[in-house]
């Protein structure tokens, strides 16, 4: 596309000059360039300088650093009980929250794609609603809820003839109130999704077995179940990576520390409390690697299970 | 229509549904409904309850199983926006750095979305395998590298340290972008081509208005999450004055201990948090939804 405004001949321009002249070309990465310039300042420039700082400890804010080699890495695998409380809560948060999670999200996704509900876009958006809310609001809710002297929680337990629970000051009330606020910001997101995933089985598949004379629990059981493997993959993997990162509702729940006993941690607090409040930032790297490594197996996972389409989405 | 039914057209939006003539008080209609009303009224309970709780005087004592004040207050809401607590001003902090970073992110995940999908250029799907393979990236963990490379930026302390990372958009941004992108037809890029106008003219006035849902959902999606966000904010910006709501609240409610009134205005306060993002959701939300189950439907 040589410009018809130079009248030097075509042949003899340079091809940087060629580029220059013509908008067409240059455009495009001209539009592409602000998500890399930005990623590569304030994404990869910090990772490779992570390499680096995994291999030292910071001496406070001063901005020095001193070489420790493997020091950080030893004491990540071998030393660091938090370490293993964070990867524990990891699991049983994940586990946790799929077992209560995902029966009542299909029940609810059964209810919601019913022929004979009425004003269904309506309670589709109640049920949605808690999974835009602020991590911090309903950290905060939670505290309201589980507060020892006037919360929801224990107003039931005296109604039913119980004693107040301290809910903050025992370990094995962590992970019910944890998976407790993790359902109400979840379930009905988890839903959606189910839903979505229901509106892609064809009518006809249901309407033979209907033919065929099943029932409406058998339909549920034996067919949409099934058929929404991929869906249950998906969830279960996203929510994998989303506990690996929690960070919100256990920092609210807990000020900031790690709990009753400190067996609340996870792994975001416990890297912000290690580079933050005890500043040893060349550790709190550290940590951050081994978390960005089990990360990345979940993606890799995700691969494998999911069978992610993007190639399709690219034709569509 | 001479029989009192409603045809209800079965198609996949509605899922399941095989029966396509429903009764509009049929029986089997009114107990699905009340079954959802009841399980959504249990849902939302206890957080009505936490509403009713704020407007509750602090000395009275309330049932928390209901979401009815024995005695009606708005004494912490006065206390939310008083000279002691100020919460408005960390209220305004927070729209400030939102609607920058949302403004100067949308553009970019717009002209990017919008390159990737429409102009032909040597290493765009390379460029594009590069995105994905970012968006992948668990980069949340890198928090701490991140943060001293904003020390030696000299951005720490300072909103731009906020709004810059996000300014060149983020990679699902500009992946779903790409998506909305692709439906404008090409022709119509290419008929304005032919007819003289210059590359940002087809992006400022054929993409943009063509592809508005789009970028509401991405303008929408930006300012909830720079609204919501927590972690980010609290390690980059220490000073009290220019502090953001979220750690504002989450400070206060750390101190609780030695002031009565801390726990009533944080409680107060995380609710009126919540109607930002909520005000956003009931403004885009048939978007919202379709976008996420849009990104897991291939």
């Amino acid at each position: 596309m040589a410009s018809v405004a130079v009248a030097q001949p075509a042949k003899k321009r340079s091809p940087i000059v060629e580029f220059i002249s013509d908008q067409t070309k240059w455009t495009p990465y001209l539009f592409v360039a602000p998500f890399f310039i930005t990623f590569a300042i304030f994404t990869l420039y910090p990772m490779l300088r992570a390499v680096v700082m995994g291999f030292q400890e910071s001496l406070g804010y001063s901005g020095k650093w001193n070489w420790v080699g493997l020091a950080n890495y030893v004491e990540v695998f071998t030393n660091d009980p938090r370490i293993v409380t964070a990867f524990r809560n990891f699991i049983y948060y994940t586990l946790g929250s799929l077992a209560t999670q995902l029966p009542c999200a299909f029940f609810l996704a059964l209810l919601l794609t019913s022929p004979s509900l009425r004003a269904m876009g309506l309670w589709r958006t109640l049920f949605f609603i808690p999974a835009v809310l602020p991590g911090v609001t309903m950290g905060v809710v939670g505290l309201w809820f589980f507060s020892k002297t006037h919360g929801f929680a224990n107003a039931l337990v005296v109604a039913f003839g119980g004693e107040r629970i301290d809910w903050g000051g025992f370990t094995y009330y962590i992970m019910p109130q944890l998976l407790t606020i993790a359902f109400w910001q979840w379930m009905g997101y988890h839903a959606v999704f189910l839903i979505a995933g229901m509106s892609g089985i064809g009518t006809e598949v249901i309407e033979a077995a209907i033919m065929d004379g099943a029932t409406a629990w058998q339909r549920a059981r034996y067919i949409i179940l099934p058929l929404l493997k991929p869906i249950f993959a998906y969830i279960s993997i996203t929510a994998a990576a989303g506990s690996l990162m929690n960070f919100d509702i256990p920092y609210v729940l807990f000020d900031a520390g790690g709990g009753p006993r400190g067996q609340g941690w996870f792994f975001m607090t416990h890297i912000r409390d290690m580079a933050f409040v005890q500043f040893r930032m060349g550790y709190a790297t550290a940590i951050g690697w081994l978390v960005f490594f089990i990360a990345v197996v979940i993606t890799v996972l995700q691969f494998r299970l999911y069978n992610f389409r993007l190639g399709e989405q690219e034709v569509a | 229509m001479t029989t009192p039914t409603v045809m209800r057209p079965v198609t996949s939006k509605y899922g399941l549904g095989i029966r396509s003539r429903v009764r509009p008080f049929h029986l089997r209609s009114i107990l699905v409904t009340a079954l959802t009303m009841i399980l959504a009224l249990i849902f939302i309970w206890p957080f009505l309850c936490m509403v009713g709780w704020t407007f509750n005087q602090i000395d009275v004592v309330m049932n928390p199983l209901l979401p009815i004040p024995a005695k009606f207050s708005m004494q912490f809401y006065q206390l939310v926006f008083s000279e002691k607590y100020q919460m408005h001003r960390y209220a305004l902090n927070s729209i400030l750095v939102a609607v920058a970073t949302m403004m100067l992110s949308t553009f970019t995940t717009t002209l990017a979305g919008y390159a990737f999908a429409k102009l032909r250029f040597p290493g765009r799907d390379l460029l594009f395998s590069i995105i994905i393979g970012i968006m992948l990236l668990p980069t949340t963990t890198m928090l701490v590298p991140q943060f001293v490379v904003m020390k030696e930026l000299g951005l720490v302390n300072k909103y731009w340290g906020l709004i810059l990372p996000s300014v060149g958009g983020g990679a699902f941004g500009i992946f779903m972008m790409r998506q909305f992108m692709l439906s404008i037809p090409t022709e119509m890029l290419e008929a304005a081509r032919m007819d003289g106008a210059s590359e940002f003219d087809l992006f400022f006035r054929i993409v943009v208005p063509n592809a508005s849902a789009g970028i509401g959902v991405i303008a929408t999606l930006s300012l909830r999450d720079s609204w919501n966000a927590l972690l980010w904010p609290q390690i980059i910006i220490s000073d009290v004055n220019k502090r953001l709501l979220m750690p504002a609240i989450v400070t206060l409610n750390q101190m609780q201990v030695a002031d009565v009134y801390a726990l009533p205005v944080v409680r107060a306060a995380a609710i009126l948090a919540a109607l930002v993002p909520l005000a956003l959701y009931a403004y885009s939300q048939r978007y919202f939804i379709s976008t996420l189950a849009g990104a897991i439907k291939g």
